[in-house]
């Protein structure tokens, strides 16, 4: 079954390298199977959550949908995901919320800092990791990250990159079997 | 022989006396703690001998109550060019955040310097229900300060954020100017 999936993931994942080239993609055609792959995303990957102030549109976070493969009649999964948002320089002291959910079920958040020490600017690195029992449907993982603060605060931080990976595990019962 | 054996372990002991001696700890509570604001803060005094470059190791746990909020939403099972091509549905999402800021300042004559700033933080994004008991965070900061005796105090703040009760407060400072001191590391199953 998973060597069947491989041709699939293959497929799929070039097709979103290739639509990432685009930059006005509203959605990503990335997968992730359970137990077999992880799916690498970048700032090109995600779309921009926007919210409007007066006549224009503040950016206050990214969002990227990815497809799960073979997750039907899991009732067990366990989720992770770990990446670094950097912010230009003049920003980068600032708050950031990851939060992941899958076809709409909460799995994990993480708030972390990006900050600039000595004239030197440190990504934020979030990572969550989590298991879900009882997840009746998991086909799609949304992956948000949101900017701390207020408005004006969301407007002034400007993410510069995004390099985030996603993996899903079924096997939480058989880990350390060869 | 035996005098010089004597003598070896004579200035053993008092290596390590000295080695020892060379470790000041002071620990804190909440109740020694005053606020100023929302912020709890501590003058912290340095010991007496003082020297330019000095090892500090500070450990603190802040125990209280984190902030909650719980919502049922209609939930796409699966999202295609922002429109739903899968199952809506009611889902509950809670989500929990304890997060606690830790600061530490010089102080002198001249004014404030700021040594360390850290932000810890607890979270949980689920549709599990939440208890809401005590949540305690830790921090285990340890660094080199090269102008101590330039510090005539530390002042060590820490705040909830978002307005979290903080309900407790326990922790240590250990200053130390020895080259030789051992390292002790620990590790939970």
């Amino acid at each position: 079954m998973k060597l069947l999936l491989i041709p699939f993931i293959g497929i799929a994942m070039t097709s979103g390298i290739v639509m990432a080239e685009n930059i006005d993609i509203i959605s990503v055609d990335k997968a992730v199977s359970v137990n077999t792959t992880h799916v690498d995303l970048n700032m090109n990957d995600f779309t921009p959550i926007t919210q409007s102030q007066g006549s224009r549109k503040v950016v206050i976070g990214y969002e990227a949908y990815i497809d799960v493969l073979a997750s039907d009649g899991i009732g067990s999964l366990g989720f992770h995901g770990e990446g670094k948002v950097s912010a230009r320089w003049f920003s980068s002291n600032f708050g950031l919320v990851a939060k992941m959910s899958c076809s709409g079920i909460p799995v994990g958040m993480s708030k972390v800092y990006g900050e600039r020490v000595n004239g030197v600017s440190h990504p934020a690195a979030p990572t969550i990791t989590e298991i879900r029992h009882n997840i009746d449907e998991c086909r799609q993982i949304k992956v948000e990250l949101v900017k701390q603060g207020s408005l004006s605060r969301q407007f002034y931080t400007r993410i510069e990159s995004i390099d985030f990976s996603v993996s899903v595990y079924s096997n939480l019962a058989v880990q350390g079997e060869i | 022989m035996r005098v010089h054996a004597t003598y070896l372990a004579a200035l053993l002991t008092c290596t390590t006396a000295s080695a020892i001696a060379a470790d000041q700890v002071q620990s804190f509570s909440i109740e020694e703690m005053k606020m100023n604001g929302e912020r709890y803060e501590l003058l912290l005094n340095l010991p007496l001998s003082t020297s330019e470059l000095t090892a500090v190791e500070l450990n603190v746990d802040v125990k209280g109550q984190g902030k909650l909020s719980s919502v049922n939403t209609m939930a796409c099972s699966y999202m295609k060019d922002q429109q739903c091509h899968g199952n809506l549905r009611e889902i509950k999402q809670s989500e929990f955040i304890y997060e606690v800021a830790l600061g530490l300042m010089c102080i002198n004559g001249d004014g404030e310097e700021s040594i360390l700033n850290e932000n810890h933080n607890y979270s949980e994004f689920t549709n599990e229900t939440i208890q809401l008991n005590d949540t305690s965070i830790s921090f285990k900061e340890s660094f080199i300060m090269t102008n101590f005796n330039r510090c005539d105090q530390l002042q060590l703040s820490i705040q909830g954020l978002s307005a979290e009760a903080i309900v407790a407060i326990n922790g240590d400072i250990t200053f130390n100017h020895s080259s030789s001191q051992p390292s002790f590391d620990s590790k939970g199953l």
